[in-house]
């Protein structure tokens, strides 16, 4: 009976001990240049060391800007186009299923994976990026009873350059003030000049004079190239400000530039506190309080 | 006859000489196969495959029989990259949203709860534990002494659970392009309250001071956390559509999680040669949560 017991409680962290991580190869497919209208057949390999077969979903993503980070690739970005890319693959092979090592030699599997990347006439001048995400499906009961099963996975990352100028530029249009009961607000309109989507973001601060009195941000938007978007920022400001003329410093950054606007606005904010305290007096305090002034009061009668 | 004779005298005596010319060609040629035996190179060639791939170790974590209000206790994953290749942006998601998909509020079964929900991790340039992937349910019913003052459209309360503290949260929906109210549109607002919950209304007042919407997209409104007096300080705030829940988290990067400004990196990049990263987790069990095992889950590492 014991050593049945062992022999299970051997086999309880094995259970645990599956490996369903995925790797790939090669990290980084570089197609060089391509042409709009053209399609391109693409291959890479996915690798697993699980004793167990399982099923590895695949994913399309659109690139990151962040892919710039890496080096070598640093100076690519200024012709980066943020379109979205995740919609020209095809994939011929979804899932894929890893096969299980050979236990005996522990080597680990490699599977192909096909794909087709279909570049529309449309597509924009300048570097883009897709990302293949995989997504191991992991057998149920592999996970134990309780706890949290950690697993390691790389995406592939594909590049291409469509050929032609690419310019990352934009223009701020105006800056006006917004309507917003709680402060002050403003709406910056900001066009995309350049030839490639990009995505933008608006830091917005108010100065009295050389003095700033708050800061804020707008949400980031993706700019198609042409294309117009007005950016709301709101201040909820700690105080109110009193009626007069402040500068809104109002920049745009899309990563690879950014472009910026001083105005001059007359302002008056409401000011909201935004939490109010309950004041609460201790019963003796108010007791105490109450008799000091009766004391006051009888002596100043007499 | 005398013409052969004399021939035969002349190539014998010229026999010497042929003798240490010949040996001389034989030293040289030996010489010269002895130097080339000693000065032959083989050239090897050994390409390494361009190989992206991570390791975690372990490969499971758990912490059992935790008091509710209670830390598990800090655990260690250590991120190696196992491939040839530097690997970089690497992210952490837990499958929260997949596996308690329906509020488990209500529920005296631990497994209506995920266990990712309760685990808090940082890295190695961080001293904080942040949550990355709790969800935090609508309180259905009325909380006493609660004042939404802050907010412009209220539509959705609850509490942020913190081992043994807790605070209050709420959120007003934002409006759609036809008008109807929704909390993944423009003008959605997340509050939160700074003061652990005592059941005053001091302490049942959220705030929406220097909380960012910082965009949205079909499924959540993302919010950045920047006060610092706040419990959800440098964290992300994902309110869904519908305002039923609030997800939580710094380090999931995934779809248009990264909105959120507050999200982050594990790390960088990371080269092949033996670098690694740390990450540190524990569990904080909430009060309140039935006994029992909590549903499994899978805390996947994503690199690029």
């Amino acid at each position: 009976m014991k050593k049945l017991l062992l022999f299970f409680l051997f086999l309880l962290p094995i259970s645990y001990a599956q490996d369903f991580s995925v790797g790939v190869s090669p990290l980084i497919i570089d197609l060089g240049e391509i042409e709009k209208g053209s399609t391109e057949a693409i291959e890479f390999n996915v690798i697993t060391s699980s004793t167990e077969p399982f099923s590895i979903y695949l994913t399309p993503e659109n690139g990151l800007i962040d892919f710039f980070n890496k080096a070598g690739y640093e100076n690519l970005v200024y012709n980066y186009s943020e379109q979205k890319t995740d919609i020209w693959i095809t994939l011929l092979d979804n899932p894929v299923r890893a096969d299980p090592v050979d236990q005996s030699d522990g080597k680990s599997k490699t599977k192909k994976v096909n794909l087709l990347l279909n570049i529309p006439r449309d597509a924009e001048n300048g570097y883009h990026i897709v990302n293949i995400k995989p997504s191991p499906e992991i057998p149920s009961g592999a996970t134990g009873d309780v706890g949290t099963t950690i697993i390691g996975v790389v995406s592939v990352n594909i590049l291409f350059n469509i050929q032609g100028d690419a310019v990352r530029a934009g223009k701020i249009l105006d800056v006006v003030q917004a309507p917003y009961s709680k402060g002050v607000a403003f709406k910056t309109y900001f066009k995309n000049t350049g030839t490639t989507t990009i995505s933008a973001r608006v830091f917005q601060d108010i100065y009295d004079l050389d003095n700033k009195l708050a800061e804020a941000q707008s949400f980031r938007e993706t700019l198609a190239p042409g294309e117009t978007k007005d950016f709301t920022v709101s201040f909820q400001l700690e105080e109110t400000l009193p009626k007069k003329d402040y500068t809104i410093r109002t920049t745009v950054d899309y990563t690879t530039g950014d472009v910026s606007m001083n105005s001059t606005m007359r302002l008056e904010a409401v000011y909201y506190p935004t939490e109010v305290k309950e004041i609460s007096i201790p019963l003796w305090l108010l007791a105490l309080l109450v008799i000091i002034i009766l004391i006051v009061i009888y002596r100043w009668v007499r | 006859m005398i013409f052969m004779k004399n021939q035969s005298k002349e190539i014998i005596a010229s026999l010497p000489f042929l003798i240490v010319l010949l040996s001389v060609i034989l030293s040289f040629s030996l010489i010269s196969s002895v130097a080339n035996a000693a000065y032959n190179t083989t050239t090897i060639n050994i390409s390494i495959l361009a190989v992206g791939r991570i390791d975690l170790l372990p490969d499971f974590l758990n912490w059992t029989d935790i008091e509710p209000g209670t830390a598990g206790g800090l655990q260690t994953v250590e991120i190696q990259n196992i491939g040839s290749i530097n690997v970089t942006n690497i992210y952490a998601y837990f499958n929260t949203l997949t596996v308690e998909a329906v509020s488990p509020y209500g529920s005296d079964d631990a497994s209506s709860y995920s266990s990712t929900g309760v685990i808090v991790m940082r890295n190695q340039s961080e001293n904080r534990l942040y949550f990355n992937g709790r969800i935090e349910w609508n309180w259905t019913n009325t909380i006493s002494n609660l004042d939404l003052s802050n907010i412009d459209n209220p539509v959705a309360w609850g509490f942020f659970k913190n081992t043994s503290t807790e605070y209050v949260w709420a959120v007003g929906n934002g409006t759609d392009a036809n008008g109807n109210p929704v909390c993944n549109e423009t003008g959605t607002q997340f509050a939160i309250e700074d003061d652990i919950d005592d059941g005053t209304q001091g302490t049942r007042t959220p705030a929406t001071t220097t909380i960012t919407r910082d965009g949205g997209d079909g499924n959540y409104s993302y919010f950045s956390v920047d006060r610092p007096t706040a419990p959800l300080y440098d964290h992300c705030v994902a309110v869904n559509t519908n305002c039923t829940k609030i997800y939580i988290y710094k380090y999931d990067r995934t779809d248009q999680f990264s909105t959120c400004l507050n999200s982050a990196y594990i790390e960088d990049v990371m080269t092949p040669s033996g670098e690694s990263e740390i990450l540190t987790l524990d569990a904080y069990i909430p009060k309140g949560i039935p006994d029992g095992n909590m549903s499994s889950s899978v805390l996947t590492v994503y690199t690029s």
